[in-house]
């Protein structure tokens, strides 16, 4: 493929490039345009100033810590109304378009390792469908939900679906090897957790709600009650009990040559009672433990509502999975506006 | 590992060569000039989040290229697809990795403070028509079109002064020995600088 581009070896263009560089640098050094970006705090301590707008900037302080609080004390409000209202609002006949962007979970300056969009279409056929892009790869991956279950195409191009029963558990270890491949060999992250309408109903069982309302906005702060690795003195209870009783996380029992309580051998008659963990299969029979013990379910969410208190503005879904942690957020796009692809900087969210 | 504080200082340091070439590798490739402060950004704030992986005995500036190509490339590539241009991706890092190695013939003889210093005392001993369209392209972010149209002189004439005037810093900066170069090549700018 030939390039639209110049000669890339011709030495005169290169110097000239050079010189642009260095133009370009010495122009930003004069504006100070880059200072303030990369040290915005202490580029302004360094600014100096007069006592007027000092004066203005205590005034305006003294005014906010009196009038803020009483403006915005946050009401208390019922976590299982909020997410009713936004599954009922994602369900009204229309479509919302949600930028996505993926980052590495974590850190002041967390690298951004994907953006894309996903529209919600709701209505008699309900369905998501999106893309994701890999920041410096070029790779483009598409995505989606309909009524067969979740699907994405692959960098082959061939289309991979994920059945929509696949999140209720198989004790097939054919189907789950299936399900598992159709998982983990294209997308960095399950297309659950990109689509609202598959987040909000795993909210509703093991996970600690709190919902903060102020008279403008309203966000919802979801904590997820069960941590894999024991971070937490309850999930280091929950597991201690899990192991005592001799069940896996997923409620089976084994004996302490693994094998799973049941399951016959060669020489042995099979045998052996099941003793489920009660609360770990009521756990994934809500569908919060989606093929594996305990993992994938994200470690936090944060859902921020528009005005009306029903339609999800942003979303934070951060997941904890053991080798690569990150979090997606949402962003709900505007009708007109334009598209992530155009929109290069997405690092001004916060 | 290094200190935070001076890692922070290494980085504020190379910032002025960093942000060069970030914008010599974008140029004619990424349209806005905001989008060359966005990369550096994402270089920089990459550079920071693995300031683990960086061997502090070893100089900062290649290392922190080594980031912005692949950042950079990364751009180059959305925006070709974005405008439907067909790239060639060895070119392309062909054309980058020989921009860097400029970089680091210039970065072998002085640090990056001393040459924003230079590239300052150059460009304002410009003639005043090579400066002002310096001046207006860079630092006023207008396109060669607006300053022609402003100036009321013709695109042509205006895309040949902002050539010549970065030329002439150029010889200037050789002049001074702030970067490296040869009398030959000075000797062929001043031919091409004949008026035509």
């Amino acid at each position: 493929m030939s390039s639209a581009f110049p000669d890339p070896r011709d030495p005169k263009q290169l110097d000239d490039d050079v010189m642009h560089g260095l133009m370009a640098a010495h122009a930003s050094e004069s504006v100070g345009a880059t200072v303030a970006r990369v040290e915005p705090r202490r580029a302004r301590i360094m600014q100096p100033m007069s006592m007027g707008p000092i004066a203005a900037i205590l005034l305006m302080a003294v005014t906010l810590a009196v009038l803020v609080p009483m403006a915005i004390s946050p009401s208390a409000a019922n976590a299982s109304d909020v997410i009713g209202s936004a599954e009922a609002a994602l369900a009204e006949p229309g479509s919302r378009t949600y930028e996505i962007r993926i980052t590495r979970w974590g850190g002041p300056v967390a690298s951004r390792l994907m953006q894309g969009e996903i529209t919600h279409v709701a209505g008699s056929e309900p369905r998501s469908f999106g893309y994701l892009e890999l920041d410096d790869s070029g790779k483009r991956m598409e995505f989606g939900r309909d009524a067969q279950g979740a699907w994405f195409k692959g960098p082959d191009g061939q289309v991979r679906r994920r059945g929509a029963d696949d999140g209720k558990e198989s004790r097939d270890p054919a189907q789950q090897g299936a399900k598992q491949s159709a998982r983990q060999s294209g997308l960095l992250v399950d297309v659950d957790w990109m689509t609202l309408d598959s987040v909000l109903p795993r909210l509703k069982k093991g996970y600690d709600l709190q919902v903060v309302e102020y008279p403008r906005w309203k966000t919802l702060i979801a904590r997820r009650q069960w941590m894999p690795n024991g971070i937490d003195p309850k999930a280091a209870a929950e597991r201690a009990e899990s192991m005592r009783q001799g069940t896996q996380p997923d409620g089976a029992v084994r004996d302490d040559r693994g094998a799973l309580a049941g399951e016959s051998r060669t020489g042995e008659s099979g045998g052996g009672a099941w003793r489920p963990n009660a609360d770990v299969q009521a756990a994934m029979r809500t569908g919060l433990v989606t093929g594996g013990a305990l993992r994938g379910a994200p470690l936090r969410v944060e859902l921020e509502f528009a005005p009306d208190g029903r339609v999800i503005e942003r979303a934070r879904i951060e997941l904890d999975a053991p080798r690569a942690p990150r979090t997606i957020e949402l962003r709900l796009k505007t009708p007109g506006e334009p598209a992530a692809d155009d929109d290069i900087d997405l690092g001004t969210w916060e | 590992m290094e200190s935070h504080d001076t890692f922070d200082r290494r980085l504020a340091q190379e910032r002025f060569l960093l942000v060069g070439f970030v914008a010599a590798a974008c140029r004619g490739r990424v349209a806005s000039s905001d989008v060359v402060e966005d990369l550096v950004q994402d270089t920089l704030a990459i550079a920071w989040t693995r300031r683990a992986e960086f061997d502090a005995s070893r100089p900062l500036g290649p290392w922190l290229r080594g980031i912005a190509v692949k950042v950079v490339m990364g751009s180059v590539r959305r925006e070709a697809r974005r405008r439907r241009i067909a790239m060639d991706d060895a070119n392309e890092i062909v054309r980058i990795e020989g921009l860097a190695e400029r970089f680091v013939a210039i970065e072998d003889q002085l640090d990056g403070r001393q040459l924003a210093e230079g590239v300052r005392g150059c460009v304002q001993a410009l003639p005043a028509t090579f400066r002002e369209v310096l001046e207006r392209h860079y630092g006023g972010g207008q396109s060669i079109g607006e300053i022609a149209g402003e100036l009321g002189i013709s695109d042509d004439l205006a895309s040949k002064r902002a050539i010549r005037g970065r030329a002439l810093v150029a010889r200037c900066l050789r002049s001074k020995g702030l970067v490296p170069g040869s009398d030959e090549r000075d000797a062929a700018d001043a031919r091409d600088e004949e008026p035509s």
